[in-house]
């Protein structure tokens, strides 16, 4: 049942943020005889579907639905009065948070997954072909890092009050995440660049191939374990804040 | 008048927390752009070969073409959040309803206290880079700062209208977020497509400038008359948004 409380308190926002990458997804794929034909330098279909969706306008949109998935809670709860009859259910608030977590954390990989299952499907629909395998190493990549920026949003949703000051705080720690991932002294390690992660900069061989057939390069275990790691720290962090607090 | 006042202040305060929270997150990027130069030029302009003065192309990188745009974006449309269908969650709405004043007024006062933090917001980098630049004696003309302030506050106006609506057709609060956010990113995306592609309708770039006859990207300076038209339609669009807002509101059964 703690389950499905969840899952109604989201799905509303899940499924609008499913039903954008969708379409998102298919208009870069719908669009691309256009678009590559005016690019200044030829651009091969793997090439473009990389620098439309996994590094651009669909990345960002994601990042920003990660984020919105990331916000609720008990604090927020506490502004509607429900806090009461949530506190009152017949589990610990460890277990409440948790499974809040949980349920957001699917649904972020669920999302990260969205782009790898329909790009590939509609590629032959223009002629063309995107690697599945690939596109499944670019949603391992967003999934891990959307956990990041998942649990960046729920740490927040756990110490801030009001409905969309942890959106506000989330969205600032990301931009300071990318300045200081530029600083000198951080650039020798780039595991830590979220951004290029999650972009997928590591796999740059893409740059360089005309097709997909000979792709391969490995994913950034490292880096993927760091964050996965940090996001479990901060909803860590979140449970006992949540603990610990009055209602 | 008092009516509205008060109201105002009632919106004022629904709204402090997040308008302050941005403004001070807005001006830490503002003055650490400044005092931080050394370390962030290399980070914001690396090897890049402005034909002016680097740093009026770093702050542009930086503030009124990059992650400071965006983020004031992103706060534009976070104001705009909130309302009566938000009041409806917190079972406030039956109070405010209750006022004796009509929901048009309502509405009026959020957008009209939301269309006045914009303006705040837009015009924050101009104070702060004014002043940190003077201390910290490097210069970024003010007539740039002025001419990209007036556009930082069209666009945000739009994407403000734009959540204002949002937040009045959704329910869910974060669904209103989400959906917002969704118009951001899918509206550039959208104006790519004939015969909208003919136009200058992408109001990220008519914020920063970018592809845009007024800006000379060489230099990263705002050059030549402002779009006046275009600012004036995009005024225009922002207020049938928020008499389409208006509307909803007035015939929406919130109980």
């Amino acid at each position: 049942m703690l389950w499905y409380k969840m899952w109604r308190e989201s799905w509303i926002r899940f499924a609008v943020s499913a039903a954008a990458l969708l379409w998102m997804c298919g208009a870069v794929v719908a669009m691309q005889q256009r678009v590559r034909s005016h690019a200044d330098e030829p651009m091969s279909y793997a090439n473009y579907i990389w620098s439309a969706v996994y590094k651009a306008n669909v990345l960002d949109l994601f990042i920003l639905l990660a984020i919105v998935l990331g916000l609720g809670g008990l604090l927020q709860e506490r502004a509607q009065g429900t806090a009461g009859f949530t506190l009152s259910l017949p589990v610990s608030r460890w277990r409440l948070v948790t499974v809040r977590a949980a349920m957001g954390l699917g649904q972020v990989a669920a999302l990260a997954l969205l782009p790898a299952l329909l790009i590939p499907l509609l590629s032959p629909l223009v002629g063309e072909v995107f690697s599945l395998a690939l596109a499944l190493q670019f949603s391992l990549l967003w999934a891990t890092c959307g956990m990041l920026i998942f649990a960046l949003a729920f740490f927040f949703s756990a110490v801030l009050p009001g409905a969309y000051s942890p959106a506000i705080a989330s969205i600032a720690g990301l931009l300071l995440c990318s300045a200081l991932a530029g600083l000198p002294q951080v650039k020798q390690y780039p595991a830590l660049d979220l951004f290029q992660t999650i972009r997928g900069a590591q796999l740059s061989l893409l740059h360089s191939e005309p097709s997909l057939h000979t792709f391969a390069a490995p994913l950034p275990w490292l880096a993927l374990g760091v964050y996965a790691l940090v996001a479990i720290g901060l909803v860590f962090a979140a449970c006992s804040i949540t603990v610990t607090r009055d209602f | 008048m008092r009516a509205m006042a008060l109201l105002l202040l009632k919106a004022w305060r629904e709204s402090c927390g997040r308008f302050l929270l941005g403004a001070a997150l807005l001006s830490v990027i503002c003055v650490s752009a400044v005092f931080f130069r050394a370390s962030l030029m290399n980070v914001f302009v690396p090897n890049e070969a402005f034909n002016g003065d680097p740093y009026i192309g770093y702050i542009y990188r930086l503030v009124y073409g990059g992650p400071g745009r965006g983020f004031f974006t992103i706060l534009a449309i976070v104001l705009a959040l909130g309302g009566l269908q938000r009041e409806r969650l917190h079972r406030t709405v039956g109070f405010t309803l209750a006022l004796p004043v009509s929901r048009a007024w309502l509405v009026s006062a959020q957008a009209i206290l939301g269309v006045a933090q914009i303006v705040v917001l837009s015009a924050l980098p101009l104070l702060l880079l004014s002043v940190c630049s003077r201390l910290a004696h490097v210069s970024y003309p003010p007539d740039q700062m002025l001419r990209f302030g007036l556009l930082w506050c069209a666009g945000g106006i739009v994407f403000f209208a734009v959540a204002f609506l949002s937040a009045t057709l959704f329910s869910s609060e974060y669904a209103a977020l989400a959906a917002s956010f969704v118009f951001m990113i899918f509206y550039p995306i959208t104006v790519m497509f004939p015969p909208l592609n003919r136009y200058p309708l992408n109001i990220h770039h008519i914020m920063s400038g970018l592809a845009m006859p007024y800006f000379d990207a060489h230099k990263a300076l705002l050059v030549g008359a402002l779009p006046w038209t275009l600012l004036a339609s995009m005024m225009g669009i922002a207020g049938a948004l928020f008499t389409l807002a208006v509307y909803v509101t007035k015939r929406r059964d919130y109980l």
